[in-house]
Protein backbone atom coordinates (compact mmCIF):
# COMPACT_ATOMS: atom_id res chain seq x y z
CA UNK A 1 0.00 0.00 0.00
CA UNK A 2 1.34 3.70 -0.90
CA UNK A 3 2.14 5.50 2.16
CA UNK A 4 0.48 8.73 2.40
CA UNK A 5 3.36 10.45 2.54
CA UNK A 6 3.57 9.98 -1.19
CA UNK A 7 0.35 11.26 -1.56
CA UNK A 8 0.50 15.03 0.40
CA UNK A 9 4.18 15.39 -1.98
CA UNK A 10 2.12 14.75 -5.06
CA UNK A 11 -0.74 17.57 -3.68
CA UNK A 12 2.09 20.40 -2.62
CA UNK A 13 3.41 19.93 -5.84
CA UNK A 14 -0.13 20.49 -7.39
CA UNK A 15 -0.63 23.24 -5.32
CA UNK A 16 2.58 24.86 -5.23
CA UNK A 17 1.78 24.85 -9.35
CA UNK A 18 -1.35 26.56 -8.46
CA UNK A 19 0.67 29.14 -6.55
CA UNK A 20 3.04 29.64 -8.97
CA UNK A 21 0.67 30.29 -11.58
CA UNK A 22 -1.53 32.55 -9.43
CA UNK A 23 1.47 34.84 -8.87
CA UNK A 24 2.78 35.18 -12.58
CA UNK A 25 0.03 34.72 -15.02
CA UNK A 26 -2.32 37.68 -15.89
CA UNK A 27 -4.40 36.08 -17.84
CA UNK A 28 -8.17 35.25 -16.29
CA UNK A 29 -8.67 32.10 -17.52
CA UNK A 30 -5.36 31.24 -16.88
CA UNK A 31 -5.58 32.26 -13.29
CA UNK A 32 -9.03 30.09 -12.63
CA UNK A 33 -6.93 27.42 -14.11
CA UNK A 34 -4.73 27.85 -11.12
CA UNK A 35 -7.49 28.31 -8.56
CA UNK A 36 -8.67 24.85 -9.95
CA UNK A 37 -5.11 23.48 -9.38
CA UNK A 38 -5.10 24.12 -5.61
CA UNK A 39 -8.68 23.05 -5.03
CA UNK A 40 -7.43 20.02 -6.71
CA UNK A 41 -4.50 19.61 -4.48
CA UNK A 42 -6.92 19.45 -1.14
CA UNK A 43 -9.12 17.38 -2.40
CA UNK A 44 -5.88 14.62 -2.98
CA UNK A 45 -4.99 15.21 0.60
CA UNK A 46 -8.41 14.34 1.93
CA UNK A 47 -9.36 11.20 -0.19
CA UNK A 48 -5.77 10.16 0.65
CA UNK A 49 -6.51 10.49 4.50
CA UNK A 50 -10.09 9.59 3.83
CA UNK A 51 -8.03 5.66 2.71
CA UNK A 52 -5.17 6.44 5.48
CA UNK A 53 -8.82 6.36 7.79
CA UNK A 54 -10.64 3.53 6.32
CA UNK A 55 -13.59 6.32 6.12
CA UNK A 56 -15.49 7.48 3.53
CA UNK A 57 -16.12 11.01 5.09
CA UNK A 58 -12.16 13.06 3.59
CA UNK A 59 -14.04 11.05 -0.12
CA UNK A 60 -17.40 12.80 0.51
CA UNK A 61 -16.00 16.32 1.44
CA UNK A 62 -13.73 15.77 -1.88
CA UNK A 63 -17.17 15.53 -3.92
CA UNK A 64 -18.59 18.14 -2.58
CA UNK A 65 -15.56 20.48 -3.27
CA UNK A 66 -15.52 19.31 -6.81
CA UNK A 67 -19.01 20.96 -7.05
CA UNK A 68 -18.75 23.80 -5.28
CA UNK A 69 -15.55 23.99 -7.81
CA UNK A 70 -17.68 23.88 -10.29
CA UNK A 71 -20.17 26.52 -9.06
CA UNK A 72 -16.92 29.12 -9.11
CA UNK A 73 -16.01 27.93 -12.27
CA UNK A 74 -19.22 28.53 -13.69
CA UNK A 75 -19.19 32.17 -11.80
CA UNK A 76 -15.65 32.82 -12.94
CA UNK A 77 -16.16 32.04 -16.88
CA UNK A 78 -19.38 34.56 -16.78
CA UNK A 79 -17.40 37.58 -15.23
CA UNK A 80 -14.39 36.41 -17.52
CA UNK A 81 -17.13 36.98 -20.33
CA UNK A 82 -17.79 40.21 -18.76
CA UNK A 83 -14.41 41.62 -18.27
CA UNK A 84 -13.39 40.44 -21.90
CA UNK A 85 -16.58 42.54 -23.04
CA UNK A 86 -15.96 46.06 -21.16
CA UNK A 87 -11.98 45.93 -21.59
CA UNK A 88 -11.53 43.48 -25.08
CA UNK A 89 -8.94 41.75 -23.03
CA UNK A 90 -9.07 39.16 -20.04
CA UNK A 91 -5.83 40.25 -18.61
CA UNK A 92 -6.54 40.48 -14.69
CA UNK A 93 -4.74 43.72 -13.86
CA UNK A 94 -6.64 45.65 -16.10
CA UNK A 95 -9.98 45.74 -13.99
CA UNK A 96 -8.55 47.20 -10.84
CA UNK A 97 -12.08 48.53 -9.59
CA UNK A 98 -15.41 46.86 -8.99
CA UNK A 99 -17.10 49.62 -10.87
CA UNK A 100 -16.23 49.38 -14.40
CA UNK B 1 -4.37 39.23 -25.91
CA UNK B 2 -3.02 39.13 -22.79
CA UNK B 3 1.07 39.48 -22.76
CA UNK B 4 2.47 36.99 -20.39
CA UNK B 5 4.93 38.27 -18.14
CA UNK B 6 8.72 38.10 -18.29
CA UNK B 7 11.31 36.25 -16.90
CA UNK B 8 12.66 38.17 -14.53
CA UNK B 9 9.05 39.00 -13.33
CA UNK B 10 8.41 35.39 -12.45
CA UNK B 11 11.59 34.38 -10.76
CA UNK B 12 10.66 35.55 -7.63
CA UNK B 13 7.46 33.77 -7.73
CA UNK B 14 8.73 30.66 -9.01
CA UNK B 15 11.28 30.48 -5.75
CA UNK B 16 8.83 31.01 -3.43
CA UNK B 17 6.72 28.26 -4.85
CA UNK B 18 9.88 26.19 -4.66
CA UNK B 19 10.45 27.03 -1.30
CA UNK B 20 7.34 26.57 0.37
CA UNK B 21 6.97 23.02 -1.79
CA UNK B 22 10.53 22.74 0.03
CA UNK B 23 9.00 23.52 3.44
CA UNK B 24 5.69 21.49 2.99
CA UNK B 25 7.83 18.28 1.71
CA UNK B 26 10.33 18.27 4.14
CA UNK B 27 7.38 17.70 7.23
CA UNK B 28 5.17 15.62 5.19
CA UNK B 29 8.60 13.24 4.80
CA UNK B 30 9.91 13.80 8.78
CA UNK B 31 6.26 12.83 9.44
CA UNK B 32 4.81 9.84 10.96
CA UNK B 33 1.78 8.73 9.89
CA UNK B 34 2.07 4.80 10.67
CA UNK B 35 0.21 1.84 8.42
CA UNK B 36 -3.14 3.25 6.60
CA UNK B 37 -5.98 1.57 7.46
CA UNK B 38 -7.52 1.57 4.21
CA UNK B 39 -11.37 0.26 3.31
CA UNK B 40 -12.99 -2.83 4.81
CA UNK B 41 -16.45 -4.05 3.94
CA UNK B 42 -18.06 -5.85 1.90
CA UNK B 43 -19.69 -3.10 -0.30
CA UNK B 44 -17.65 -1.30 -2.74
CA UNK B 45 -16.41 2.58 -2.12
CA UNK B 46 -18.60 3.62 -4.83
CA UNK B 47 -21.81 2.03 -3.37
CA UNK B 48 -20.76 3.02 0.05
CA UNK B 49 -20.87 6.33 -1.47
CA UNK B 50 -23.99 6.71 -2.97
CA UNK B 51 -25.09 4.88 0.61
CA UNK B 52 -23.34 7.82 2.20
CA UNK B 53 -25.10 10.35 -0.19
CA UNK B 54 -28.68 9.28 0.59
CA UNK B 55 -28.41 8.64 4.73
CA UNK B 56 -29.07 4.80 4.16
CA UNK B 57 -27.71 2.85 6.86
CA UNK B 58 -26.34 -0.51 4.88
CA UNK B 59 -24.26 -2.81 6.98
CA UNK B 60 -22.00 -3.61 4.50
CA UNK B 61 -21.22 -0.22 3.75
CA UNK B 62 -17.29 1.56 4.38
CA UNK B 63 -18.21 3.83 7.89
CA UNK B 64 -18.76 6.82 6.80
CA UNK B 65 -21.56 9.89 8.15
CA UNK B 66 -24.42 11.01 6.05
CA UNK B 67 -24.69 13.73 3.60
CA UNK B 68 -27.99 14.04 2.72
CA UNK B 69 -28.59 17.45 3.65
CA UNK B 70 -25.08 18.46 1.87
CA UNK B 71 -26.47 17.07 -1.17
CA UNK B 72 -29.56 19.13 -1.40
CA UNK B 73 -27.78 22.43 -0.51
CA UNK B 74 -25.27 21.74 -3.08
CA UNK B 75 -28.17 21.53 -5.44
CA UNK B 76 -29.02 24.42 -4.67
CA UNK B 77 -25.80 26.05 -4.69
CA UNK B 78 -25.27 24.49 -8.21
CA UNK B 79 -28.78 25.85 -9.43
CA UNK B 80 -28.03 29.47 -8.60
CA UNK B 81 -24.70 29.16 -10.02
CA UNK B 82 -26.01 27.68 -13.25
CA UNK B 83 -28.34 31.38 -13.59
CA UNK B 84 -25.37 33.75 -11.98
CA UNK B 85 -23.68 32.61 -15.07
CA UNK B 86 -26.64 32.52 -17.30
CA UNK B 87 -27.23 36.24 -16.11
CA UNK B 88 -23.27 37.23 -16.27
CA UNK B 89 -22.89 35.93 -19.60
CA UNK B 90 -26.41 37.25 -21.58
CA UNK B 91 -26.68 39.72 -24.11
CA UNK B 92 -29.22 42.66 -24.49
CA UNK B 93 -31.55 42.07 -27.22
CA UNK B 94 -30.11 45.01 -28.85
CA UNK B 95 -26.61 43.65 -28.87
CA UNK B 96 -25.98 45.46 -26.12
CA UNK B 97 -23.54 44.22 -23.41
CA UNK B 98 -24.77 43.23 -20.13
CA UNK B 99 -24.71 45.61 -17.34
CA UNK B 100 -24.43 43.13 -14.44
CA UNK B 101 -21.62 43.78 -12.27
CA UNK B 102 -21.77 47.66 -13.31
CA UNK B 103 -22.99 50.06 -10.95
CA UNK B 104 -23.80 52.81 -13.42
CA UNK B 105 -26.41 51.17 -15.89
CA UNK B 106 -28.90 53.68 -15.09
CA UNK B 107 -26.32 56.16 -16.55
CA UNK B 108 -26.08 54.51 -19.62
CA UNK B 109 -30.16 53.75 -19.95
CA UNK B 110 -30.64 57.65 -19.54
CA UNK B 111 -27.66 58.78 -22.07
CA UNK B 112 -28.31 58.46 -25.68
CA UNK B 113 -24.76 57.33 -26.63
CA UNK B 114 -23.92 53.86 -27.78
CA UNK B 115 -22.51 51.90 -25.16
CA UNK B 116 -22.59 48.31 -26.94
CA UNK B 117 -18.89 46.58 -27.35
CA UNK B 118 -18.93 43.54 -29.97
CA UNK B 119 -16.45 41.23 -29.14
CA UNK B 120 -13.78 42.37 -30.11
CA UNK B 121 -15.33 45.69 -30.62
CA UNK B 122 -14.89 49.09 -29.28
CA UNK B 123 -15.17 49.12 -25.68
CA UNK B 124 -17.71 50.83 -23.88
CA UNK B 125 -16.85 54.28 -22.09
CA UNK B 126 -19.02 55.69 -19.18
CA UNK B 127 -18.83 59.49 -18.26
CA UNK B 128 -15.59 59.60 -16.00
CA UNK B 129 -13.27 57.27 -17.35
CA UNK B 130 -12.59 56.26 -21.02
CA UNK B 131 -11.51 52.59 -21.43
CA UNK B 132 -9.61 51.04 -23.98
CA UNK B 133 -8.84 47.58 -25.09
Amino acid sequence: MVPVQYYLLVSAAVFCIGVFGILTRRNALVFLMSVELMLNAANINLVAFSRFHGNLTGQMFSLFTLAVAAAEVAIGIGIILVLYRNFADVDVTNATTMRW
Amino acid sequence: MTNNTDDRSSLVPGLAAVALFGVLAVVFVRASFGDAAGFTGGEGVVASIGYALLNIQHPDAIPSEGFLVALLLIAVVLDAALDGAVLLARRDENGEITTALRSNAADDEATSEPVAAADGGVVASDDSEEVTG
